[in-house]
């Protein structure tokens, strides 16, 4: 019925909205998973060929000793590289790469400080830029309608940061904040799950 | 009475075998609102909430949605009131199974952010570390959530309907973090209307 509305059944010029869920494993902050929600909007360019603007908002619990806050926007390519696209009941796998800016934070539980003789947060935040690279596969529920599985690799550049639990003289854990001068790289494994609908077609006919 | 009681039972079986297609579609908002239950998974806390969404469907058997679960209290019959506040807004998708009828079962996957804080004890002098020195904070934590449900469109305006959903998140504040991970289940009715005639 939708290709009936489309130009010779492609899906070139689609605009779609979609909500996401997000997750992460951070290697600078003791590998912890953090979990996120957000959006999204696809452009498709081409019939192979779409483009996804994001936005996220993702926590991570730091094992128990402190917390990470991140917020990315960005945009990726998707390249499919099959022959079978978005059609009902199929799956559609894809490449995908792009960059993104990012705000971290990170942060400590309440600590004792001996020498301000209180419980004090450390917190330490920086700006960044990210390229990621992976793969994942539409599910196409209806022409119009997906669910979404991305798995991707971001490299982030920026002010090194990154956290480690330490043990203080009384035994007690602690999470230890270092952020060094200069640039670094930090890496996370990073997947999503999406649901996403075709607004409508934007293009020349 | 044996009468009554079995026209009572199967009148909504009798609703169901008049009709022969299906009752949602495109341009259907609906929207409800309604008192949710939530049971925690990681402690023993059952929460209370105002539920409302609303929702748009953009084809027959897909609707975007979004709503609230605005946070009660938690029942106090149980002592272990961990949260002060743990309310959210949600936004997503749901599929709608194909029927031929009224009915209308569906599952839906639902991003979200929670409003959330922990109930301060009454005498935190007495609390062990951490929770002597917590200032418990609200914070806003993103949570992930599937439902799973099913409509009864009764009537051209109105529909009953009753949902289970899952949350799983985590509040982080200054002391160590705090499973979200609950189940909700709401009923009730609600109210639809056609944005567009329907074919």
């Amino acid at each position: 019925m939708y290709a009936q509305n489309t130009l010779n059944g492609s899906h070139k010029g689609e605009l779609s909205f979609g909500a996401r869920s997000v997750g992460s494993l951070f290697t600078a902050t003791e590998n912890a998973f953090g979990l996120g929600a957000g959006g999204q909007i696809r452009f498709r360019i081409d019939e192979k060929f779409n483009t996804e603007w994001f936005g996220d908002w993702m926590t991570t619990d730091i094992n128990g000793y402190g917390q990470r806050f991140d917020a990315h926007i960005g945009e990726s390519m998707m390249i499919y590289p099959g022959k079978n696209i978005g059609q009902k009941h199929t799956f559609t796998p894809f490449i995908v790469g792009g960059f993104c800016g990012d705000f971290t934070r990170v942060q400590t539980n309440l600590i004792f400080d001996s020498l301000q003789n209180d419980y004090i947060k450390q917190s330490r935040d920086r700006w960044s830029f990210a390229t990621q690279l992976g793969c994942g596969t539409h599910y196409n529920f209806t022409e119009r309608f997906d669910i979404s599985f991305t798995l991707q690799y971001d490299i982030h550049f920026g002010r090194d940061i990154n956290g480690h639990v330490e043990t203080n003289s009384n035994g007690e854990k602690y999470l230890q904040i270092e952020q060094k001068q200069g640039n670094a790289l930090e890496g996370h494994t990073f997947f999503t799950i999406s649901l996403n609908y075709v607004l409508g077609t934007f293009r020349k006919s | 009475m044996k009468k009554l009681v079995f026209i009572l039972l199967a009148f909504p079986i009798l609703l169901v075998a008049q009709k022969s297609e299906q009752f949602v579609g495109k341009g259907l908002l609906s929207a409800k609102g309604t008192l949710a239950l939530g049971q925690m998974t990681a402690f023993d806390e059952t929460n209370m909430y105002v539920s409302a969404n609303s929702e748009y469907f953009v084809e027959d058997n897909v609707s975007f949605r979004g709503g609230f679960y605005f946070f009660l209290g938690a029942d106090h019959s149980n002592s272990k009131n961990i949260f002060a506040q743990n309310s959210t807004l949600f936004w997503g998708y749901s599929y709608h199974f194909k029927t031929n009828n009224h009915l209308d079962p569906y599952v839906g996957f639902l991003p979200g952010l929670s409003l959330t804080q922990l109930k301060a004890p009454d005498n935190k002098t007495k609390e062990p570390y951490p929770y002597n020195v917590s200032t418990y904070p609200m914070t806003v934590s993103p949570v992930a959530s599937a439902n799973i449900g099913i409509n009864y469109y009764a009537t051209r305006f109105t529909h009953l309907f009753v949902e289970a959903t899952y949350v799983d998140g985590v509040h982080l504040s200054d002391i160590s973090g705090v499973s979200l991970s609950e189940f909700r289940v709401a009923f009730g009715f609600g109210f639809n209307v056609w944005t567009i005639k329907k074919k």
